[in-house]
């Protein structure tokens, strides 16, 4: 499995030119200054911003390629995404988040408590989304994203919400984490640290 | 020594008279009600007539008010070219409008020799003013705006990035919708309920010129009252405190909703 991207990235003003191609089980990390567009490219392969010219392939299947006009929807991309600002449903509670993306992909929502158990959230699991510290609501986005299993795994800042005493331990939970994953996953963080020990793979933009 | 205060003593008396002033009319009414007469109130045919219309013809508008608004506001704070200005002037003009013009314009449309009425004559035989279906019209036409306007805020306002994390997770733009704005602005589509009810209750202008003030047949509380003021004067304040107790339960009822919708 491949995901290749290249192609002109267009946001307003703003452009960019990118290209790399990353492989199942690689986690490529993309890092570079504020508003170099990390978070774009992100958006880019999630399907909320198209690209201005070039193509976006996952495994032979052409997702994006204005050329071609051929731009496949975000609900059929099948991607796990964490955002950076994590955008949580704000009414349900941590258990129905986490169920709410398994049934968009007809999985079972049993395998919720399975993925909070996994995050060591199970604790929270009725609890409102709206009541959680920032590590807390960062662990039920984490469990949000990977329990419907998506080929490709997407990560905004995935450790930025969290102090820097929990952020060493959510680190090596999401290391764990994308250890077994064995999808493509890319990462955004200014943080080399987090470089350091999650990516097999590193991009400056 | 007193705690911190934001505001300062001076606007808060200001505060207060202006609350003393908007009581005045009520306090008169309250003084002023016979309520010896509730009785003649009760076993009154014509005002207990127009008190059912009232509740069924604004309940109704209510409905189709959440049933058009609601997926028109959604629509509305999606978009904002100059189609969707001129479109959001035009969802406004009620509000702006006298409701007896609202009512006239109802009658040239949609009399049996409108625009389009004599069509819907013609064709299907359907005749709509003076029917209750002419009242449910013109409270629809009146209180509208009403809900359009705070759902759409409140859907402008929304974190976008819920929506585009639904639609990332595998859900389509209408289960978005369904399932996640509509829920997540949930307080504000109750406020906006509550507001079109409350207009739509209250309708006057636009339901008399188009629907007429039958007793019994299209005749709703604020007509009744209108209509007992040369019958009965201390009737009509009797059926005028009802409905203004009816406002004053139910804003009771919903007052954690309500101001929670609009002070957060």
């Amino acid at each position: 499995m491949t995901l290749q991207l290249a192609g002109t990235l267009s946001r307003g003003d703003f452009s960019i030119d990118v290209s790399f191609s990353i492989d199942a089980g690689d986690t490529l990390a993309l890092v570079g200054r504020n508003g170099a567009g990390k978070s774009t490219v992100l958006s880019c392969i999630a399907g909320l911003v198209p690209l201005s010219n070039g193509e976006l392939v996952l495994n032979d299947i052409t997702l994006d390629s204005p050329s071609q006009k051929v731009f496949i929807q975000p609900e059929d991309r099948n991607i796990g995404m964490v955002f950076q600002r994590l955008h949580l449903l704000p009414h349900l509670s941590v258990r129905h988040n986490v169920e709410f993306a398994l049934k968009a992909r007809g999985k079972d929502s049993h395998m919720a408590s399975v993925w909070l158990e996994r995050l060591h959230i199970s604790h929270l699991a009725d609890r409102s989304v709206s009541n959680l510290s920032g590590g807390e609501a960062q662990k039920v986005a984490l469990a949000r994203a990977l329990a419907p299993e998506p080929p490709v795994l997407l990560l905004d800042e995935p450790l930025s919400a969290v102090d820097a005493e929990s952020r060493a331990d959510l680190r090596s939970v999401l290391a764990e984490c994308l250890q077994v994953f064995g999808g493509i996953a890319i990462l955004v963080s200014h943080d080399s640290d987090d470089v350091v020990s999650l990516a097999t793979s590193v991009m400056a933009l | 020594m007193s705690a911190y205060r934001r505001d300062s003593r001076g606007m808060t008396l200001v505060g207060v008279f202006i609350v003393a002033l908007l009581m005045v009319p009520l306090v008169g009414l309250m003084v002023r009600v016979p309520w010896s007469r509730v009785n003649a109130l009760f076993s009154d045919d014509s005002a207990l007539q127009a008190v059912r219309i009232s509740v069924q013809t604004s309940l109704i508008a209510t409905f189709v008010c959440v049933l058009l608004g609601v997926p028109l506001a959604w629509v509305m704070a999606q978009h904002s070219s100059s189609f969707w200005t001129f479109a959001r002037a035009i969802v406004t003009v009620p509000i702006i409008l006298p409701p007896v013009v609202g009512g006239i314009a109802l009658l040239a449309a949609l009399g049996r020799r409108g625009v389009f009425g004599q069509w819907l004559y013609d064709w299907f035989g359907i005749s709509l003013p003076f029917t209750q279906s002419a009242v449910v019209l013109a409270q629809v036409f009146v209180a509208m705006p009403f809900l359009v306007l705070t759902v759409e805020s409140a859907f402008r306002q929304m974190d976008k990035g819920v929506i585009d994390a639904a639609r990332v997770m595998g859900y389509s733009p209408l289960q978005t919708f369904l399932l996640v704005a509509l829920p997540v602005s949930r307080p504000a589509i109750i406020a906006g309920v509550v507001l079109a009810w409350a207009r739509a209750v209250g309708e006057f202008g636009a339901s008399i010129s188009f629907a007429g003030s039958l007793s019994g047949r299209t005749q709703t509380v604020p007509m009744a009252v209108y209509s007992l003021l040369d019958r009965d004067w201390e009737l009509a304040m009797l059926l005028s405190v009802l409905m203004m107790l009816l406002a004053v339960v139910i804003i009771i009822a919903l007052r954690k909703r309500l101001l929670g919708a609009v002070v957060s």
